[in-house]
């Protein structure tokens, strides 16, 4: 098809091309170009420009000069070699940066596709999960009965010590992994450099520093305890005051937590603070402003009145307060903060692009998601018990007293007991 | 998700977890270090203006001593005009026109490409590019076997439109370099460098580039010039922009892929 | 008169271009500096919506036991999940290996569509209408998901204003040929700055067709797929947009595809796309711009996602209108402005990432070698020139003549069954 449409364009061209040829007819020598009148305008110098520096000379200085030291002219394929060189040059120069392109493509060295782990499944007790399993294919610890020294080869040989059960005395350094077949103590101010495994119930003394730490039974970490990587149980885990929880700390079922610990990621069925004072959440709402008994809705803000009942869900570009004992058995989105005042419940989900604050006494059964922080009052309870639900805030957590979650929170800010 | 941890307070041995590249980032460059990278570009872009004038006549008297060993050298003239309130000097030849029957040679030449090379197993981007060329080609081969009479340009033009063309480039590569290049973690001097450096190669370059395009006009004809301006024209410099800049980040990303005190994660 | 016009033209393409270079310089700074937006994958929620998981296949039996291998093997729990794979009037082997996996996993069941028009938008028609679950995620034959993409694309579906749910797409053919690590870059580039700096500014981030998902009673209240449009997906993305709701991109949940292997495919995809995504363009052009319920921000980005395969049917129109412009004795012009036109178009230097957001892209993977590929992307460009514009124009072709569209499939490379 191509070459029939081909042919027949190059048919009528040479049927309707015009005969007679190009003006201005002097043949050159090489029979293929005419030389074109050289327009005035164009070639004239222009002889008002200021000339530069000590170069004055004039055009027709220019060629007099060249015209006495005339070159040779050597020819190539019918081409000056000159120019034939030149041409040589200009590829090697438009070659250059395709260079590197070309020794990575015939030679190459990153060429395989973006690794992505196909068995990833997100897992909250996920580096317990690695240890324990590390160590099983590694030293086949279900069956170890006995008390010895192993090695263990991961990215270089580690030692691994098995001991029946274990008593750490204060300020002692352990610089090898510890397998412990049944119950462990420290002291305090330990420092444990590598990882502990215990089969049986765990004491962790005050201001430990523990690199990471196993336990299927019940755990206790001693007050300013700093955990670097994580800890994870399979019993109850109980955190005393002031301890940094570093990466994880999971556990299949309770999660303790004093006041003035920080964290990361928490993993708890439920996870539960310290116990408070109760808040006192008055059962009458006294009419003070206009948003004790009326929506308002502002350009800022949308405000529930106190007892709101809501059954759709809610997506707005304002601040959203629910005032004090609302229910909503919907899903809440706002572009900017969601306060849920105290008392209230909210059968739902809460997605904020800002800040998330649940007031004291509060029940949200959904998951809470922000962009930025997210503060939980006094007695909140988050998520339901038989389920698991999610605390996520980007920026930070704050969590008071007599809090309990149910199921995970995560941020990738600075997490507070208060 | 895997985190960075800071174990120096403990003693513990510290173990590297790389953020993973779905949300990990760079920081922000401070205020401070923008100031002076913009200053050092408005430098070299006012050192253009005043030194460009002397790398153009440079690149033109070499341009002219290769020229003058391939055309008959009385015909190459160096001529002063006038841009950005500058003098710069731009060289001239004779052109010539097209005869007939070079023009028809050109013409089933640009057809046989366009109709017949897409039928063959060039690869296709090859094809497509000759194609692309070979249609512009087309309309000049026309132009000159219909109306020869109007082609509205001397040598003189073309040559004052390339020179002007390669000075604006330069121009735009600090600017084009700017833009690409202050995003990242690097040095301001290495920044700079792969400015300079790619003014150089770029003058190198035009040195050999303007004897090629004279050379064609003056011995095989004006029908080569708007090929000649369109596709080997600005599009070969951005490539060499483009080269160098992959060039300089790979070597950038080899170095800092491990440096943790380079990525952020999130925010 | 004529040459005013032309020169109008060319002043529309530069500011064109420069509207262009503009935003991908804004995502790019955004990606490599901004505060990235949060996705929902790290919520752990016992709660997840019944999900039907449909695949699409003609003639796929080179790659069909891979993905549902894949999709068989994911960690989201099996009472919870359908697959259903939709033989769409495959005349090869498909059917057969099908109906082995449907024998022996009872939550997979197959389509069998062997009357009606073929096609993806028909398959999916066909297939929602037997589905039982909420949510609707779709997966190309040829890709292979890890465990975690199921329960990861539905997660999102918690937040009310969510429609959709988009993934990242990560070649795994990558070292086949400079086509697919052309490609491998370009994808980078597009996904991991492009839709994720949309995603951060909140603007339109697309749904891709693939490694994704929507809710099934928003697809029913907009009647379905429409069979007349090639690229559904982009279609479903400007409807839900126009209607108020919204697409997640998840730059964490990473999924295998196959790139076509050889250029003819690729001119074929690329074409199709182009076809199918100015289709969509000329029907949603004006719903984005009176949808009251897009902001400011996101009709503008809207228009610009909707019209970004008319930009090279208005760059390429732009270069002929130079050429005539030069014939016409207008060089001056040209001299300053085609500069600007290639450096903004040169800024797109690779399709419709330009070469520096491909850079940063690679450099965020923590890529090396294959940046010094870049220079390639000259290829690339010129080609995705031609080919998608060819594509703009099949699509005006096809609202003149309202010629019925056919839906060719994409070619598959994968060499093993196994």
């Amino acid at each position: 098809m191509s070459v029939k449409y081909f042919l027949i364009l190059v048919a009528a061209i040479f049927l309707f091309a015009p005969t007679g040829g190009v003006s201005a007819q002097e043949s050159s020598p090489r029979g293929k170009a005419t030389m074109a009148p050289v327009k005035q305008e164009a070639s004239t110098v222009i002889s008002d420009v200021e000339q530069p520096g000590d170069t004055t000379k004039t055009t027709q200085e220019v060629s007099t000069k060249e015209t006495t030291n005339a070159p040779d002219r050597t020819y190539l394929l019918g081409v000056p070699q000159y120019i034939l060189i030149t041409l040589l040059v200009l590829m090697a120069f438009i070659l250059i940066p395709f260079l590197p392109g070309f020794i990575e493509l015939f030679r190459p060295k990153d060429e395989k596709p973006l690794a992505l782990n196909m068995n990833f499944s997100k897992d909250y007790k996920y580096f317990g999960k690695s240890f324990q399993k590390i160590l099983e294919d590694g030293l086949g610890t279900k069956h170890i009965t006995e008390p010895g020294e192993y090695t263990l080869m991961l990215s270089k040989p580690e030692k691994v010590r098995v001991v029946e059960r274990g008593r750490v005395s204060d300020q002692k350094t352990i610089d090898e992994i510890l397998y412990v077949l049944a119950d462990f103590t420290s002291g305090s101010d330990a420092e444990f450099r590598k990882e502990i495994y215990v089969r049986g119930s765990c004491k962790i003394g005050d201001r430990n520093t523990l690199r990471a730490l196993y336990c299927e039974g019940d755990l206790v970490i001693g007050e300013g305890t700093a955990v670097i990587r994580w800890v994870d149980g399979d019993r109850d885990i109980e955190i005393k005051e002031g301890c940094r929880l570093g990466v994880s700390v999971a556990s299949t079922k309770r999660l303790a937590v004093a006041r003035h610990c920080s964290f990361s990621r928490m993993f708890g069925l439920p996870i539960l603070t310290y116990k408070a004072k109760l808040p006192e959440i008055l059962s009458e709402i006294r009419v003070k402003n206009i948003s004790d008994t009326t929506m308002v809705i502002s350009k800022e803000e949308i405000i529930l009145p106190p007892r709101t009942n809501i059954s759709n869900d809610i997506v707005t570009h304002q601040r959203i307060v629910f005032r004090g004992k609302s229910f909503a058995k919907a899903n809440i989105k706002s572009y900017r903060d969601i306060i849920i005042e105290e008392g209230s419940r909210i059968e739902g989900n809460l997605f904020s692009e800002r800040n998330v604050v649940i007031e004291a006494g509060c029940t949200i059964t959904g998951n809470i998601f922000s962009q930025g922080q997210v503060k939980i009052g006094n007695a909140v309870q988050v998520g339901q018990e038989g389920k698991i639900k999610s605390v996520i805030a980007k920026k930070g957590v704050l969590v008071e007293g007599n809090v309990t979650i149910y199921g995970y929170i995560m941020t990738e800010g600075e997490g507070k007991v208060l | 998700m895997p985190r960075q941890h800071n174990e120096s307070q403990s003693g513990i041995a510290k173990e590297l977890v790389y953020y993973h590249r779905s949300y990990r980032k760079i920081p922000v460059p401070e205020k401070r270090h923008l100031i002076p990278f913009l200053c050092l570009i408005i430098i070299i872009e006012v050192l253009l203006y005043l030194f460009s004038p002397d790398l153009n006549y440079l690149v033109n008297r070499y341009t002219q001593k290769i020229l003058v060993r391939s055309v008959p050298f009385e015909n190459v003239n160096m001529i002063w005009t006038e841009f950005l309130w500058r003098s710069i000097t731009v060289l001239n030849v004779p052109g010539s026109y097209p005869a007939m029957w070079f023009t028809m040679i050109n013409l089933i030449v640009a057809l046989l490409i366009v109709f017949i090379i897409p039928q063959t197993k060039t690869p296709k981007p090859i094809t497509v590019a000759l194609t692309l060329m070979s249609l512009i080609h087309l309309v000049s081969a026309l132009f000159f076997l219909f109306v020869p009479d109007r082609f509205p340009y001397q040598v003189i033009d073309f040559s004052t439109t390339y020179v002007v063309m390669v000075m604006v480039t330069w121009f735009l590569i600090p600017v084009v370099y700017g833009f690409i290049l202050y995003p990242l973690p690097s040095s301001v001097f290495s920044k700079i460098f792969m400015i300079v450096f790619t003014l150089t190669f770029s003058s190198a370059f035009n040195i050999f580039r303007y004897s090629i395009f004279l050379y064609l006009i003056n011995v095989h004809s004006f029908i080569f010039m708007a090929i000649l301006f369109f596709c080997f024209g600005f599009l070969l410099d951005m490539i060499f922009i483009v080269g160098f800049y992959s060039f300089y980040l790979s070597l950038l990303s080899g170095k800092l892929q491990h440096d943790m005190d380079v990525w952020q994660w999130l925010y | 008169m004529a040459v005013l016009i032309l020169k109008i033209y060319i002043g529309f393409v530069v500011f064109v271009m420069a509207v262009y270079f503009t935003r991908h310089f804004i995502f790019s700074m955004n990606r490599i500096y901004g505060e990235q937006r949060f996705y929902y994958q790290d919520i752990f929620d016992s709660d997840l919506p019944f999900l039907s998981v449909l695949i699409p296949m003609h003639n796929e039996e080179k790659v069909a036991s891979h993905i549902l291998d894949a999709l068989t093997n994911a960690d989201y729990p099996k009472d919870r999940l359908e697959l259903i794979p939709i033989d769409d009037h495959s005349s090869d082997g498909t059917w057969r290996i099908l109906d082995e996996y449907a024998a022996r996993y009872p939550f997979i069941k197959p389509l069998h569509r062997t009357t009606g028009d073929r096609g993806k938008q028909n398959a999916l028609n066909d297939a929602i209408r037997v589905t039982a679950g909420e949510i609707i995620l779709v997966f190309d034959a040829d890709y292979l998901p890890p465990r975690c993409v199921l329960r990861d694309l539905a997660v999102c579906f918690n937040d009310p204003e969510v429609g959709a749910a988009m993934g990242r797409v990560v070649p795994v053919n990558t070292s086949q040929n400079l086509l697919t690590r052309i490609l491998d870059l370009e994808r980078s580039g597009g996904y991991q700055v492009d839709q994720q700096a949309r995603h951060n500014l909140r603007l339109v981030a697309q749904y891709g067709g693939t490694v994704g998902g929507f809710r099934k009673k928003l697809l029913h209240a907009c009647g379905g797929f429409d069979p007349k449009i090639i690229t559904e997906d982009t279609e479903l993305t400007f409807k839900l947009y126009v209607n108020g709701w919204k697409v997640a991109y998840a730059n964490r949940v990473e999924c295998y595809e196959e790139v076509p292997e050889n250029w003819v495919t690729r001119s074929r995809q690329i074409r199709r796309w182009a076809r199918g995504h100015t289709q969509v363009m000329f029907r949603y052009f004006i719903p984005v711009i009176r949808s009251k319920f897009l902001s400011a921000r996101e009709k503008i980005d809207g228009i610009l996602l909707l019209s970004v395969y008319a930009v090279p049917a208005i760059l390429f129109l732009g270069i002929a209108d130079s050429v005539a412009l030069f014939f016409l004795g207008e060089i001056n012009l040209l001299t300053g402005v085609l500069p600007i036109i290639l450096t903004v178009t040169c800024n797109t230097f690779g399709n419709f990432a330009p070469f520096y957001q491909i850079g940063i892209a690679s450099f965020l993977d923590g890529s090396r070698q294959r940046i010094l590929l870049l220079p390639f992307l000259v290829f690339n460009f010129l080609f995705s020139l031609w080919y998608t514009t060819q594509g703009f124009l099949d699509a005006v072709f096809d609202i003149i003549s309202t010629r019925r569209v056919i839906w060719h499939k994409t070619k598959r490379f994968r060499r093993s069954t196994t």
